[in-house]
Formats: structure tokens, C-alpha cells, sequence
């Protein structure tokens, strides 16, 4: 199966198009749709800050706005960037349609005995939270920008947080999505319910497609009840590259011996001349089981303190996350944490700047991330993770994927469309 | 035999050169055309469906299988993949002249990887011999469908299997992180879930019934194994309240590791066989409920949950004592199946859901269709997901008796769909439930399923005539594949 092409040619998605252009076929969308209603400013200016050249910025508020604007970009072959809140900045010097979908922020059915939620993907996480407080349910995701990042671009992103030790990132959540194609098709999949194997999981693939298959309008999610009880602890590893593959391995322990809600090792920027390592772990459940949880993790780790408010403590280190810079990660296997947390300590005592280290323990994922406005910096992980090598029947699968979902290929980033 | 038919069983052997070929390179004991021995892979677990292959292959792993698969795709012959055939939907039938490729050779657990959690298996491991394999390391595998000790790893990622505990622990796709794939063509791909930036392909394989391809390696999470298991029988002399104590035990904010339910007559059933529970046989249904964890929790949520069921109305709850009764108080689950077979020659088993909350009402429907219909039916399904299994009691022999199954099914399918539920949540739809797409698809969303068909098996021989109704991928074509027309091979 060859390469799709659409009528005009697929160059014509990524040659640049005059700004006269632009301007033109901004008109026309917007006389087509009529006054769309405008961004949030600061998600503008983040789009704006990514993509300078957009030829228009657009928050429409219905799915049928989005497949209106989407059908006309793809029959023109024009460029167009789906986001939410933009707090996954893209970067695109092309003349593109970005669409927001932040207008599409109602929760349209929770039926508590369910745990099952249906919203407009276009929903603040913690909007969402607060809804579904009340209830005493909750989503457990917990990404670094929460609070400001929309349900359809965490989806979107696959994005998940320390969290994900106990409940798992969006794949394991969504249970439906309904998607605008490329070409401006609505589309659901999955449903209301759990279990559900009728047809192809194009859920799955849409979970962490980044806006390359469509936008999310709407989303069935899979709730937790919110524990009753919810308790954290910290223990401290020492200063050196030693200590840091010794945090590794204490926490492995505590992740064979309790059932983590999340498991971290950290390292946040020393004040001292020792960048010192720290492991935190965090419990949920029942009172009995918590309290049997904070047993085994204090006979384990004797020096294991409680912080003030765990909480708290979760949400300053996604907030330190959500605002760093020059941001890192490598995935590795548990059972690599260890040495490649030892070399990744050498490194940053040889850097010596003010870089937080953080691990999902349960899933190897190291991140790292600089202060806001510190300047740019040597890598810390490269290498780190062992290299992957493309695979050009993974590609050609890859390029088959978009082109059902987006057959004239305007989602498609520009590296991704022909040159 | 007679001319006509021995002329029908000529044209459908295969060739004998390709004979040749597939005999030369999986040897004589890896190809089967003997018809008696072809009889085995006429059906799979629905038996109402058969068709016979035109052989039946046997690789023995992933070079073999590419091998055969790429001398098939170049003679253009489909092929159907089959693990053990224990399948509820006639995913594994042969239909349009395919060919078998059986993976009951492929039966190895390459690797287990226990400070990963990680196994890397061949396809036709016994679902519950990996489990076994995992055990000494304190982990299991945790999806575990009630044909656990026969069905397969591949089977299970064909079908996205569920079971009674993954309302707590997911279904086969929240377990597979890794396939090695061999396409149509006998390319062979690997998938990985690990890959940053990378589409969910695992995903997207995970469920495609056989359609995209042959998975012949299979990475696995495994589950920690938990330290302690509490169960829980409870009765009802009430089918309702059984049904809104199912979600009484959800609002309380518990998650139980398996929250099942069966009806009088399941009971009845299972009390009449070899694996009767001891159960009073004049209740209306019971709900066997598990917790796991560490042994404060699991007791602490017992409690609570035993609570829920007294203050819903249960006549009694029994708490399992040790391993021995806990066995028995699966039975009144685990064994309803098999102990139709005392009732009726022929049975039907449903694969509907609906959401939780709508399960009292769904279940007075159901079994007011069951009695308009003048049909037995036994009930015991996963009620935690609202995962139905009505099950029908009939002789085939009967003509008007399978046509009032046949109206009943879909009175029922289409009570469930009108509920927000789907038409099958664990079985697949196979051959079996194709014709009943439209009732939860749009055309359009069809097209786009066979758009992506298309993009895996663009020959068309992974496994034809299953999923999508005939009358879409025949008839109609969606955007990506009149795009793509010009250039699409011979």
C-alpha cells in the first residue's frame, strides 16, 4: 500500500503559504463558521509563542464547529494543530489553523453508581476534580500541569503523573472518545462502560495520538472512588552517586512490599555542597490497610517521616515539573534505575546546576527538569536509556495509522509531512 | 463420497505445490489435510457455527510462521490463526477458504523477568500456566477468563479476554506491553508500548480478532500476587436486590477484586452436578464478591462489604474460611457453565453490557423476553462491569425453538444497547455478533474500522468475514483507502 495522497498533493501541506494567503483563508473559515467565539487569552499566547506564523487561532465552541473548520483545512490541504489548553507547547512555523478545544468543557453525564464520567474534552483537570469531589470519586491522574491542563490534551498527551504507579495513565482510563477526523468526520468509539470489545480499540490509539488523528471532543472516563484514607512517606537516601542507586533499590523493596498509589525517587536542586536523594511513597485505601501500609514501609525504612501535608507535597513537586525548563526523560526497566540513576548523579555533580531529578519507580521513567529561566543547559540523560532503533515497518504502519484517520495529512507535524 | 462432492473437496485442497512448500518447511507433522482430523478445526467454543480448512498449519515459531504466511499471501489465501479454540464467537472459523494456522505448537515461556514484572511468552501458553510459571515469584497473571485452563495468551490478546477479576485488574490490553507480529504479507513487525512519541499499536492490535495480523511473541505485565484473598457467597431471595447491592458495594467506595452474580437456576444447575456448593436451591441469586490485598484491607473491605449485602436484603453471607472453601464458593460461578449441559443439549451464551446502575432494570427485562419467548435461561455473569451472560437453553433440532432463541437474542442485544451498554464486552464479536455492528456503529465509523483493516492487511487475508459486517468491507470504502486506491498493490 503506497503512500495516500490527497487531490492537490501532499507537498502542498507543508509549503509555506503566503501571509496574503493566510489572511484569505482565515476570512473564509471565520465566514464560514461565523464569529467563533475567541481563546482564553493565555492559551493564545502560548500557541502564539509556538507557532508565531498561525494563520488563525480558533476556540470554537461545539464539535460540529471543529468539524466544520477541520473539513475545509483538509480540503484545502491546509495545515491545522489541534490543542486544548496549549500546555504542551508545539512548534510549528507554518501558516496553521490552531484549534483549541477548551470551549467544550461540559460534563454531560456522571452517574455516581457508575464511576463513569462523559465530558467536553476541552474541561480543566481540576475543574473536573472539583465536579467530581462532590461525589467523593475522582480521576487519578495527576500530570505535571494539572491544574491548568485541559482532559482532552492530557488524553491526547498520554499524560500521567507519580500516580500512575496505582492507577495507571489515560490508556487504562478512557473508555470512550469521540473524535473530529482530519477531514472533519465525527466519530465515537468505546462507550459508557468498562468492558467493551466490539469493533477495533481505536481508543487505544487515540491515547497519546498528540492531535496527529484528530481532535477529542469528548470522553467517557473510568473513576476511583477517592480513598478514604491517603497517606505519605519520605525517607532520605544520602548525598552521592552511590546513594542515588541506593534510593533506587530501597524503593524497589518498598514496591514489593506495599502497593504503592505512587513511588518516586527525587533529587531536587541542592542548597547544600551534596545533592542529597529522597525516596517518597504514597498509600491509599482503607484505614486498616493504610495503617498496615505505613507499618511495612516504616519496619522497611525506620527513618521514614510523614510530611506535614502529603498532598501538598505531590502537587509542589507536578507544580516544579509543570514550570521547569529544559525538561528531560528516559525510560529504562526498574531493574536499570539503579545504575542509570548512579551515572545520571556523576553527571549533575559534574553540571552542577539546579536540576530536580525525579523517577516513577514502577515504570522507570526518569525526568528532569531545570528552574523557569534558567538558561539552556548540557543534557543530563542523553544515552541514559538504550537507544531504539526506528523500525521502517512501524514507520509505514505509522504513516498508514494518519492517513485513516487524517487522509490529506494537515495534522501531521511538520517533520512528519513531505518536504 | 459422491462426484460432486469429492469434485468440491478437490477445489478446496490446496495446490499441490504449495503443499510441498508448507510440508518442506514445517515438516510432515505441521501441515494436517486428513478431513477426519480437519473435523477438530471446524468450530471453535460456538459450536453452531462450522467450516472446514482447507488445512491447517502448525509453525513452531515466528520465522515458521512468517514463512507460511508470506507462501499463503503470495497464493492468496486467507488464513485464521487459532489458539484453543475455545473462542465464543466463531472467531477462529475458516470461512472463504482460509487456511488454519494453529499456535498449539507455540507453547514456550521465553522469558519471566521477575524484578520487571515482565514475562515474554509464544502464543499458545495455557493462560493459567503462565500464572503457574509466574507464582514462585510472588506474581501471577492476572486476566484470567473462565476457560483460563485451556485458553490461550494469543487467544486472550485476539479477544481482549476479561474474567472475574478485571474489575479490578483490567482486561488482557492493560497486560500487554510488547507483540511481535507477523503481517499478512509475512512481514514481521515489532510493537512496543515503551516507544516514546510512538502510537498505542500494541493497543490497537490487542482485540483485532485475528484481522490485523498473527501475534507470535507476547510481552506480559505480570501482578504481584496478593498477600491475602477474602470471599464472599452472599444470597437473595430477591433478584433485585441482589442486582442493586452490586452497586451499593461500589458507592461504598469499595473495589472489590471480583463482584459476580448467578440466578436461581445457574444455582440449581450447579447444585444438580458433580460441583454442587451446598446452596439452598430456593434462592433468587447470590453474589460472590472478592477482595485481595494486604490481610487488614481485604478483611476490612469484607466487612464492609458483607454489610452492604445484609443491609440490601442478602438472606445469608458466607465468608470462606480457607483455600478449600473458597473453592467452593466459585463453584456456584465457576461451574453454572459447564453444568448447563445437564439441562439442554444445545445452550447460548450472550456477551452484553450495560452500564452498573441499569442492571436491575436490564435483568427484569431480559427475563421478561426469556419468558415471552417460552425459553430457559440461566443468568450468572460479571456484574461488577455489568458484563451480562444470559445463557439459553435449547436443542438445536428444534427449528422453532432456534428461531425464538434467535428473536430473543436480539430483543436482548438491543435491551442492552438502549441501556448505554454494547454488544459484547469479552466474547468478541466474531462471526457471531458481525450483523449487530450497526447497532452501537455509524456507517461511518465502520468505514474508518475497515479503513484500518485495510492499513494492517491491506491483501484482505488476515482472518476475512469477521468483525464487520460483509456489506461494509465489500461495499464500502472509506476516505483513506479511495485515497490510497491508486497506488494499492494488485
Amino acid at each position: 500500500m503506497g503512500r495516500p495522497r490527497d487531490p492537490q498533493g501532499r507537498a502542498g501541506v507543508a509549503r509555506l503559504r503566503t501571509t496574503a494567503d493566510a489572511t484569505r483563508f482565515a476570512g473564509h473559515i471565520l465566514s464560514r463558521i461565523g464569529r467563533t467565539a475567541t481563546p482564553d487569552p493565555a492559551i493564545r499566547d502560548r500557541i502564539l509563542r509556538g507557532a508565531p506564523a498561525a494563520a488563525a487561532i480558533l476556540a470554537p465552541d461545539s464539535a460540529d464547529a471543529i468539524a466544520e473548520v477541520l473539513a475545509l483545512c483538509s480540503a484545502e490541504a491546509w495545515p491545522a494543530r489541534i490543542t486544548g489548553a496549549a500546555t504542551a507547547p508545539f512548534h510549528d512555523p507554518r501558516h496553521v489553523i490552531a484549534i483549541s478545544c477548551h470551549r467544550l468543557d461540559a460534563v454531560t453525564e456522571h452517574e455516581p453508581a457508575d464511576l463513569v464520567v462523559g465530558s467536553g474534552c476541552g474541561i480543566r483537570l481540576n475543574e473536573l476534580a472539583g465536579t467530581l469531589a462532590a461525589h467523593r470519586q475522582w480521576l487519578p491522574l495527576d500530570p505535571p500541569d494539572a491544574g491548568a491542563a485541559t482532559l482532552g490534551g492530557t488524553i491526547a498527551a498520554g499524560a500521567a503523573g507519580p500516580l500512575r504507579a496505582g492507577h495507571g495513565s489515560p490508556r487504562d482510563m478512557a473508555l470512550g472518545l469521540e473524535v473530529v477526523t482530519g477531514d472533519g468526520r465525527r466519530l465515537r468509539f468505546g462507550g459508557r462502560v468498562v468492558k467493551n470489545v466490539a469493533g477495533y480499540d481505536a481508543v487505544r490509539v487515540l491515547v497519546g495520538s498528540h492531535g496527529r488523528l484528530g481532535a477529542l471532543t469528548h470522553a467517557f472516563m473510568r473513576l476511583r472512588a477517592v480513598p478514604t484514607h491517603d497517606a505519605t512517606l519520605t525517607f532520605r537516601c544520602g548525598g552521592g552517586a552511590d546513594a542515588a542507586a541506593g534510593a533506587c533499590a530501597r524503593a524497589l523493596r518498598i514496591r514489593d512490599a506495599v502497593e504503592p498509589a505512587a513511588l518516586e525517587v527525587v533529587s531536587f536542586p541542592a542548597t547544600a555542597e551534596a545533592r542529597e536523594w529522597l525516596v517518597a511513597v504514597r498509600v491509599q485505601g482503607g484505614e486498616a490497610g493504610v495503617a498496615a501500609d505505613i507499618d511495612t514501609v516504616r519496619r522497611l525504612e525506620p527513618s521514614a517521616t510523614t510530611p506535614t501535608d502529603g498532598a501538598a507535597w505531590w502537587r509542589g513537586l507536578s507544580e516544579a515539573e509543570a514550570l521547569g525548563a529544559g525538561a528531560e526523560h528516559a525510560l529504562l526497566m526498574p531493574d536499570g534505575l539503579a545504575e542509570a540513576l548512579r551515572e545520571v548523579a556523576r553527571r549533575l555533580e559534574r553540571l552542577g546546576d539546579p536540576r530536580t531529578v525525579a523517577v516513577h519507580v514502577t515504570d522507570g521513567r526518569i525526568r528532569t527538569w531545570l528552574p523557569p529561566e534558567a538558561p539552556a543547559a548540557e543534557s543530563a540523560l542523553t544515552g541514559i536509556a538504550p537507544a531504539h532503533a526506528a523500525d521502517p515497518r512501524v514507520e509505514d504502519l505509522t504513516r498508514r495509522l494518519c492517513a485513516v484517520f487524517d487522509p490529506a495529512g494537515i495534522l501531521q507535524p511538520p517533520e512528519q509531512a513531505d518536504g | 463420497m459422491s462426484a460432486a462432492a469429492a469434485t468440491a473437496a478437490q477445489a478446496h485442497a490446496l495446490r499441490p505445490d504449495l503443499l510441498r512448500s508448507l510440508t518442506d518447511l514445517l515438516g510432515p507433522d505441521g501441515v494436517i489435510t486428513n478431513p477426519g482430523s480437519l473435523l477438530v478445526y471446524e468450530s471453535d467454543g460456538l459450536t453452531a457455527y462450522r467450516a472446514r480448512p482447507r488445512a491447517v498449519l502448525l509453525p513452531t515459531g515466528t520465522r515458521a510462521t512468517a514463512d507460511a504466511v508470506k507462501l499463503l499471501s503470495d497464493a492468496e489465501i486467507p488464513f485464521v490463526a487459532r489458539g484453543a479454540g475455545t473462542g465464543l464467537s466463531g472467531g477462529a472459523l475458516a470461512l472463504d477458504g482460509a487456511v488454519v494456522v494453529s499456535l498449539a505448537r507455540m507453547d514456550r515461556i521465553l522469558s519471566l523477568d521477575p524484578v520487571n514484572r515482565r514475562a515474554r511468552v509464544q502464543p499458545g501458553v495455557v493462560n493459567v500456566e503462565l500464572t503457574a510459571a509466574a507464582t514462585p515469584h510472588g506474581l501471577h497473571y492476572a486476566p484470567d477468563p473462565s476457560s483460563q485452563t485451556v485458553c490461550t495468551v494469543g487467544g486472550n490478546v485476539a479477544e481482549n479476554a476479561g474474567g472475574p477479576h478485571c474489575l479490578k485488574y483490567g482486561t488482557t490490553t492493560n497486560h500487554i506491553v510488547g507483540l511481535t507480529v507477523v503481517l499478512s504479507d509475512g512481514a514481521v513487525v515489532e510493537l512496543d508500548t515503551g516507544v516514546a512519541g510512538g502510537f498505542d499499536l500494541v493497543g490497537l492490535f490487542v482485540g483485532s480478532e485475528g484481522t490485523f495480523g498473527i501475534a507470535t511473541e507476547i510481552d506480559v505485565r505480570l501482578t504481584p500476587t496478593p498477600d491475602a484473598v477474602e470471599t464472599l457467597l452472599a444470597m437473595f431471595d430477591d433478584v433485585d436486590d441482589a442486582s442493586r447491592t452490586v452497586s451499593r458495594i461500589i458507592a461504598a467506595g469499595l473495589l472489590p477484586a471480583a463482584l459476580e452474580m448467578v440466578d436461581r437456576e445457574a444455582i440449581r444447575a450447579v447444585e444438580a452436578s458433580a460441583y454442587a456448593a451446598g446452596l439452598p436451591t430456593d434462592i433468587a441469586g447470590a453474589l460472590v464478591i472478592e477482595f485481595d490485598g494486604s490481610p487488614a484491607a481485604a478483611h476490612a473491605d469484607a466487612d464492609a462489604a458483607e454489610r452492604v449485602c445484609r443491609d440490601g436484603g442478602a438472606r445469608a453471607v458466607q465468608r470462606a474460611t480457607d483455600e478449600a472453601d473458597r473453592q467452593r464458593l466459585w463453584y456456584a460461578r465457576k461451574k453454572a457453565f459447564g453444568a448447563m449441559g445437564r439441562l439442554a443439549p444445545d445452550v447460548l451464551v450472550q456477551d452484553a453490557v450495560v452500564p452498573r446502575s441499569r442492571l436491575p432494570d436490564t435483568l427484569r427485562e431480559i427475563y421478561e423476553i426469556a419468558g415471552r419467548h417460552g425459553l430457559l435461561m440461566c443468568n450468572m455473569f460479571h456484574a461488577g462491569d455489568g458484563n451480562l451472560h444470559p445463557t439459553l437453553l435449547f436443542d438445536r433440532r428444534d427449528a422453532d425453538l432456534v428461531r425464538r432463541v434467535e428473536h430473543a437474542s436480539r430483543e436482548m442485544m438491543e435491551t442492552c444497547v438502549r441501556a448505554g451498554g454494547t454488544i459484547t464486552g469479552e466474547h468478541g464479536v466474531g462471526l457471531d455478533k458481525r450483523e449487530y455492528m450497526d447497532m452501537i456503529f455509524t456507517d461511518d465509523e465502520m468505514a474508518l474500522m475497515c479503513d484500518l483493516r485495510r492499513a494492517w492487511d491491506p491483501l484482505g487475508l488476515a482472518n476475512p468475514a469477521k468483525i464487520l459486517p460483509t456489506r461494509i468491507c465489500r461495499e464500502w470504502v472509506g476516505p483513506a483507502t479511495r485515497r490510497a486506491a491508486p497506488e494499492s498493490p494488485a
